[in-house]
């Protein structure tokens, strides 16, 4: 492909993207200048794959399992300064250091954003991605899959039990039965797509 | 909070975002990157290329030239190869290429008994040369006793009487014919070697030559 052509097609991913892979890192970092360094890496690596010619089908998929994995890196080099800053899970998965004031603050957040995303937090690696992907990026159970690498059935498993769960610690844990069953519907059929 | 309030929420995370200036001066780094990254890939021949525009430019003038001139230059590193004496730059492109080529182009056992003994009888030419050029030194005269060996061990399996399908009294005057030009090529080593500086190695290679011999 000719490289103005990639380079249009670059433009038009980073465009799209971008905000969404910063978003990703600032959340889990809680540094906006670490998480423009991680986005720059991202897409750095997009841009490399591109220029060598290789096959992305999905390019959405691509940048956050990249980001995922350059954070968890991150955490891993600073882990090794302080060992109190990655959590792990009862599975061993890795967490993240919730954001504090300062943070939040760079994030231009208000107080309802703040209060759902600490809640976010609250829900553990097992959900919080899961539900982060699905919700604030508005990703499908099979792209999260590919990202978490998980089925896309554990995805919308996760999705599901850690809505439930947010529910109950934002304190709207009256379920409407019929729009919750839906909801299910809808991402099982997308899951098994 | 309800269910809505809860999405509505997560929505308005998505106001998290990158300013026009860090979108542009990130981009703008990562752009830049693209030379090392394309310098990664691998880059074909020049010479292949000019090669190739040559022969579109020139057509068959071109190619029959190129192939005249590959003709000239392997005969003429042929011939300066049969020239070369152990010890020689081109002494090994005749031992390992040219005479091994040669030798399994021939297809009947007398023809590649006549070759191998031929063979034997260049060695001991070339030691006699050597020995007369005072450059019979002690390792060039290993280097040819083992190719002495090696073409005796040749002509011994050529000769070998499941492989043979002449004759016994064809293989029979092979195998006179070997030891009679032998025996005349020894009998000039060894009196090169008593008026020699170097003789004691012309005097090993014949003895050597000979117990070998012993075999065919």
């Amino acid at each position: 492909m000719h490289h103005t052509t990639i380079e249009q097609q670059f433009t038009s991913i980073y465009e799209a993207e971008s905000d969404g892979i910063f978003r990703f890192c600032l959340i889990r970092v809680s540094d906006r200048e670490q998480a423009l360094d991680l986005t720059q890496e991202t897409f750095s690596r997009m841009w490399q794959s591109l220029t060598q010619g290789k096959e992305m089908t999905n390019h959405r998929a691509f940048l956050f399992t990249v980001a995922h994995r350059l954070i968890i890196d991150w955490y891993r080099k600073k882990k090794a300064v302080s060992l109190e800053a990655m959590s792990t899970d009862e599975e061993g998965r890795e967490s993240y250091d919730p954001p504090d004031e300062r943070a939040y603050d760079e994030m231009g957040l208000n107080e309802e954003a703040r209060f759902i995303l600490s809640k976010i937090n609250e829900l553990g690696p097992s959900y919080e991605q899961a539900v982060y992907l699905r919700f604030v990026e508005g990703m499908s159970p099979p792209e999260i899959g590919k990202i978490l690498g998980i089925s896309a059935n554990a995805v919308s498993v996760r999705i599901n039990r850690g809505l439930q769960e947010l529910r109950k610690i934002t304190g709207y844990d009256k379920i409407d039965e019929d729009k919750d069953t839906e909801f299910v519907k809808a991402d099982l059929v997308v899951a098994n797509a | 909070m309800n269910e809505a309030e809860i999405r509505n929420s997560m929505s308005k995370l998505r106001d998290i975002k990158m300013t026009e200036e860090e979108k542009k001066i990130l981009l703008g780094k990562i752009i830049s990157q693209k030379k090392p990254a394309f310098a990664s890939k691998p880059v074909a021949s020049e010479y292949l290329h000019s090669f190739a525009l040559l022969m579109r430019k020139y057509g068959s003038v071109f190619t029959v030239c190129m192939l005249l001139v590959f003709t000239v230059t392997g005969r003429g590193i042929t011939l300066a190869a049969y020239r070369a004496l152990p010890g020689d730059a081109l002494y090994k492109i005749r031992v390992n290429v040219i005479e091994p080529v040669k030798g399994n182009m021939l297809s009947s056992i007398p023809a590649r008994a006549e070759y191998e003994t031929g063979l034997v009888m260049d060695r001991l030419n070339e030691a006699e040369d050597l020995a007369r050029k005072g450059r019979l030194g002690r390792l060039v005269g290993e280097q040819i006793t083992a190719l002495i060996s090696r073409h005796i061990s040749a002509l011994a399996s050529t000769l070998q009487p499941g492989n043979s399908q002449e004759n016994d009294a064809a293989v029979e005057a092979i195998r006179v014919n070997f030891h009679k030009k032998l025996n005349e090529r020894v009998r000039l080593l060894e009196a090169i070697s008593t008026s020699t500086p170097q003789g004691v190695v012309a005097n090993d290679i014949a003895n050597i030559v000979l117990k070998r011999a012993g075999n065919i």
